[in-house]
């Protein structure tokens, strides 16, 4: 067969690519710049927080916990209240995968995400060098401190020149209340040969009950049973939500939509805003297309201007009714708003609807 | 390299990075989650590439590794298959490539799709595929002929 016929030939094979993939792409292209990670120190403080890294000294400054990521990786902007919140020290069992081992150090569950950092390290340092989970053997190994990620030695010529094994240390699947959920990495750090992951699950109610499934696998060999583990550990849910909503049903004429449910959730780690939405039933054609692409909120502040939501996985979900549920997660709120103003836009034709404003009910007052 | 230049060549190559995924990965949901995962990558990355010219089979290679990250990740779960499910639209020639494609191992069925199907150049493949030349021409010279079986087994089956 010629060339050209055999491309065509794996083109159909291939098949247009869908609107969830370019959907996806285009969400991920728009919130990929995340800045660095602040150090604990240069966060704004309480005063009994700043009191306690002041004793703790040259330790403090050495450590990165879980806020310090989140802020940047988030791009939010955390109350001071959220330190309190911080949990370390937390009760967790684990079996061990049996070339790393893993360990929760900080958590906070604000009752919506719960957010983690989980170190890993080799179970002998001597023989084993640790590589996360979106690297590749021939990447710079110390490319996120020196940022030049093609020069310097790659993970594979440092682990032969030490006589080590290269071994892919992450968690590969997780479970929240005995249900399955997506695990979320919102940053890697490397630290003396150790990694240190910042991650996140969704949850919902009292308490979280986190079950991470782990895999720590020798690259030039067989992943066999030994490379697996468990970690298990429970979060309980913060005091500080506050919880307001829309009223609902709405219909929404130019974007056909039926607005079924707009949530706003604040917590001192973040904002959330939760959107339900099915086409209406007198929707056009046009509007029923849009709604197949998936329709994005952008929450717009006082002046008209988009709110930021840095948080790559914002998402976008087809409910098993057709309809669809949007979370996303924005900057911590000092006060729940009294009204919130929205407008939809399609990220696939960057069209942008009208914005409305809806007046937003205490839950407590519902 | 711009920011504005990296989000431009991302957007033209949309169409290659999921043809990739479908190389790949069986499940939509995965392949959606290999893209986000290389242009996560490939951000935070990109500004080490000097060369503008390698930005596809850089790009290709960050996507090669995603999909294979996800892969290791779900190496316990259900088998693997190769393609998005076939409309009706599909031709039949489509179908015969899609199905002796599947049957050949990744080592060779990769640095055929680039080249052959992908316009890659052998030096393109080879970056992408981080393997030396000579490892991209004997594995294709393999898979040609083992492609070449299994199209005249499927042709003859009619």
């Amino acid at each position: 067969m010629e060339d050209n016929h055999m491309k065509q030939l794996w083109r159909e094979a291939c098949g247009e690519t869908p609107p969830g993939f370019i959907n996806r792409l285009h969400r991920s292209l728009g919130q990929a710049s995340t800045p660095q990670p602040q150090r604990r120190l240069r966060l704004i403080l309480s005063a009994s927080l700043a009191l306690v890294l002041l004793l703790n000294g040259v330790y403090a400054l050495e450590r990165l916990g879980v806020l310090d990521t989140l802020n940047a990786a988030l791009r939010t902007h955390l109350l001071p209240e959220a330190t309190d919140l911080l949990k370390s020290d937390i009760p967790q069992s684990a079996r061990q995968p049996a070339l790393a081992h893993f360990s929760v150090e900080e958590a906070v569950y604000d009752g919506r995400q719960a957010y983690f950092t989980l170190r890993v390290q080799p179970s002998d340092p001597a023989k084993t060098l640790l590589m996360d989970v979106q690297a590749d053997p021939s990447w710079a190994y110390d490319w996120q401190d020196s940022g030049k990620p093609y020069e310097g030695e790659s993970f594979a010529q440092k682990a032969q020149t030490s006589g080590q094994q290269l071994v892919q240390a992450e968690v590969w699947d997780a479970q929240v209340n005995a249900q399955a959920q997506q695990i979320r990495t919102h940053h890697t750090l490397y630290q003396n040969g150790d990694i240190l992951y910042t991650l996140a699950l969704p949850a919902q109610g009292e308490e979280a009950k986190v079950q991470l499934n782990l895999l720590a696998m020798n690259l030039q060999g067989q992943a066999d049973e030994s490379a697996r583990g468990t970690l298990d550990f429970t979060l309980q849910k913060s005091p500080h939500i506050q919880v307001a909503a829309a009223k609902t049903p709405l219909t929404l004429p130019e974007s056909g939509l039926t607005l079924t449910l707009c949530q706003v959730e604040t917590t001192p780690i973040a904002s959330y805003l939760i959107l339900k939405y099915a086409l209406a039933p007198n929707a056009s054609p046009l509007q029923a297309v849009n709604f197949e692409d998936g329709l994005w909120p952008e929450w717009l502040d006082g002046k008209g201007e988009r709110r930021e939501s840095g948080d790559p996985w914002n998402s976008l979900i087809k409910l098993n009714d057709g309809s669809r549920e949007v979370l996303m997660t924005y900057s911590a709120l000092q006060e729940m708003p009294q009204s919130i103003t929205l407008s939809f836009y399609n990220s696939m034709s960057q069209e942008n609807f009208a914005p409305f404003t809806l007046p937003l009910i205490p839950k407590e007052e519902q | 390299m711009t920011e504005q230049y990296l989000e431009q060549s991302i957007l033209a190559y949309t169409d290659l990075l999921y043809r990739i995924s479908t190389a790949l990965l069986r499940n939509p949901q995965d392949r959606e989650d290999a893209v986000q995962s290389a242009i996560e990558t490939a951000w935070r990355k990109a500004k080490g590439i000097r060369d503008e010219s390698k930005l596809k089979s850089w790009l290709t290679r960050v996507m090669i590794n995603a999909c294979y990250s996800i892969l290791r990740r779900k190496q316990w779960e259900t088998p693997v298959e190769n393609f998005p499910e076939s409309s009706s639209e599909t031709s039949l020639d489509a179908l015969l490539l899609r199905d002796a494609l599947d049957k050949l191992p990744d080592g060779q069925r990769l640095p055929l799709i680039l080249h052959y199907f992908e316009g890659f150049s052998i030096r393109e493949t080879a970056k992408a595929l981080g393997w030396p030349q000579g490892t991209v021409l004997s594995r294709m010279q393999r898979g040609r002929e083992k492609m070449k079986e299994l199209l005249l087994e499927e042709h003859d089956g009619r």
